[in-house]
């Protein structure tokens, strides 16, 4: 009623910012207020088909690696794990509402057998149209090729904030990060290397600029990466604060080895845009995600599965089951 | 058309194209953009896809140089779905 209602007073289907309403979503008995248009590379914000979120399964709180721009409260402090069961409830009510799934931590490949059974759990219960996303730091890297139920997930993103190892491995707090000659050699073993991406947070210790952005591309395309995602940073702490570079800063037009596809906002909440770069050995796509750091709606963004197994309406927002046997 | 209709056509263009090919990547080209005119004067498209579609013209051959992540293979339903999502996400916005 609210969006049909709206269609029928934004002279539906094309409206132009900042008059933006939102939608509603119910799961369980909680309502939740989300955006319904599609980001924006004109200023012209189209309606959504459905109004979808999505959601981030936070298998476990343990991680070898100490960032300190990691958004992860205490890492490796807590002792929680996401209970396939549980999980497999929770999905039961959300699925409707789940454009996409990321499978992240804390680290999830430090238990790999549990990993392995949240994507059986969501391989039965998310239609296979839906993208499924496993995010890792590298740890155990080796065995992903062999990892039951790969051919479900749609992309691999690895950790790396450096092109060269030892810079890596600091900016982690990490000697175990893996180096770029075992990534070489586990992607070459993929069934899909087009799977791989690697997520470089842009900051001033690291890549932070056009020429550091060249090196690092030039390594991943080396590696054999097939996407690299260059990640502003949520302001988070004071070494975000203090470090933080954005990638719309990174003038990429004014190379010729660079070619934007495409530039996205949502206002001026957040902006990402997708391109390739022409590296020596072959061509990388590059993306970049960067939060805008701008006081947006009170709107749900994402749904957060946590490690204490309950849904929440955004990373520290409230849950959104209470209690999964609702 | 939809989005997920464009995306499943354009992944067959790629699938079909040799890059080496000029005559192939013109006639592939050429399908987009008369796809591109008739979707805009028919009006039968949601603003966002015809915009995708326009990237799709412009950057066609840079799609072309990364065949291998998107093209199809008979009978891998599963391998073509996620090479399909892939190319939505490169195209459209990433969330």
């Amino acid at each position: 009623m609210l969006r049909a209602t709206w269609q029928r007073e934004s002279g539906w289907p094309w409206r132009s910012a900042p008059d933006a309403e939102m939608g509603t979503i119910q799961i369980g008995r909680t309502l939740l207020e989300c955006k319904d248009y599609e980001c924006s590379q004109d200023e012209v914000y189209v309606p959504r088909e459905r109004l979808r979120l999505w959601l981030y399964i936070n298998l476990t709180d343990a991680c070898p690696a100490s960032c300190p721009f990691c958004v992860h409260t205490v890492p490796g402090e807590r002792g929680g794990h996401a209970d396939p069961d549980q999980l497999s409830k929770v999905l039961s009510k959300t699925v409707p509402f789940i454009s996409g799934v990321s499978l992240t931590g804390g680290e999830p490949m430090t238990d790999i057998p549990l990993m392995e059974e949240i994507i059986a759990v969501i391989r039965e219960k998310i239609p296979a149209d839906i993208e499924l996303d496993m995010v890792t730091n590298g740890l155990h890297i080796e065995k992903l090729p062999g990892l039951r139920g790969l051919e479900r997930v749609t992309t691999v993103h690895i950790s790396r904030h450096a092109a060269e190892d030892e810079q890596n491995a600091a900016l982690m707090r990490w000697a175990g990060a893996p180096s770029k000659q075992t990534l070489k050699q586990v992607f070459s073993a993929l069934p899909d290397p087009g799977m791989t991406v690697l997520n470089c947070v842009l900051q001033k210790n690291g890549v932070h600029d056009a020429a550091s952005v060249r090196e690092y591309l030039e390594t991943a395309a080396w590696i054999g990466a097939a996407n690299v995602s260059l990640i502003g940073m949520f302001l988070a702490n004071d070494y975000c604060t203090e470090q933080y570079v954005s990638p719309a800063s990174i003038p990429f037009t004014e190379d010729p080895r660079f070619r934007v596809w495409n530039h996205y906002h949502d206002h001026d909440y957040c902006q990402c845009s997708t391109g390739s770069y022409n590296a020596r050995s072959g061509p990388v796509r590059y993306y970049f995600r960067c939060p805008g750091n701008v006081q947006g709606p009170a709107v749900c963004r994402q749904l957060v599965y946590g490690s204490d197994n309950r849904l929440r309406a955004g990373f520290g927002e409230a849950e959104v089951i209470e209690g999964t046997d609702d | 058309m939809s989005f997920s209709r464009f995306i499943e056509l354009l992944q067959q263009l790629i699938t079909m194209t040799d890059p080496e090919d000029e005559d192939q990547v013109r006639y592939a080209v050429g399908v987009l953009q008369n796809l591109h005119e008739l979707a805009r004067r028919s009006d039968k498209i949601d603003r966002r896809t015809l915009g995708i579609i326009y990237i799709a013209i412009v950057e066609f051959l840079d799609l072309l140089r990364m065949k291998e992540q998107f093209a199809g293979k008979p009978g891998d339903v599963a391998g073509n779905l996620a090479k399909r999502k892939r190319l939505a996400m490169a195209l459209g916005p990433r969330c």
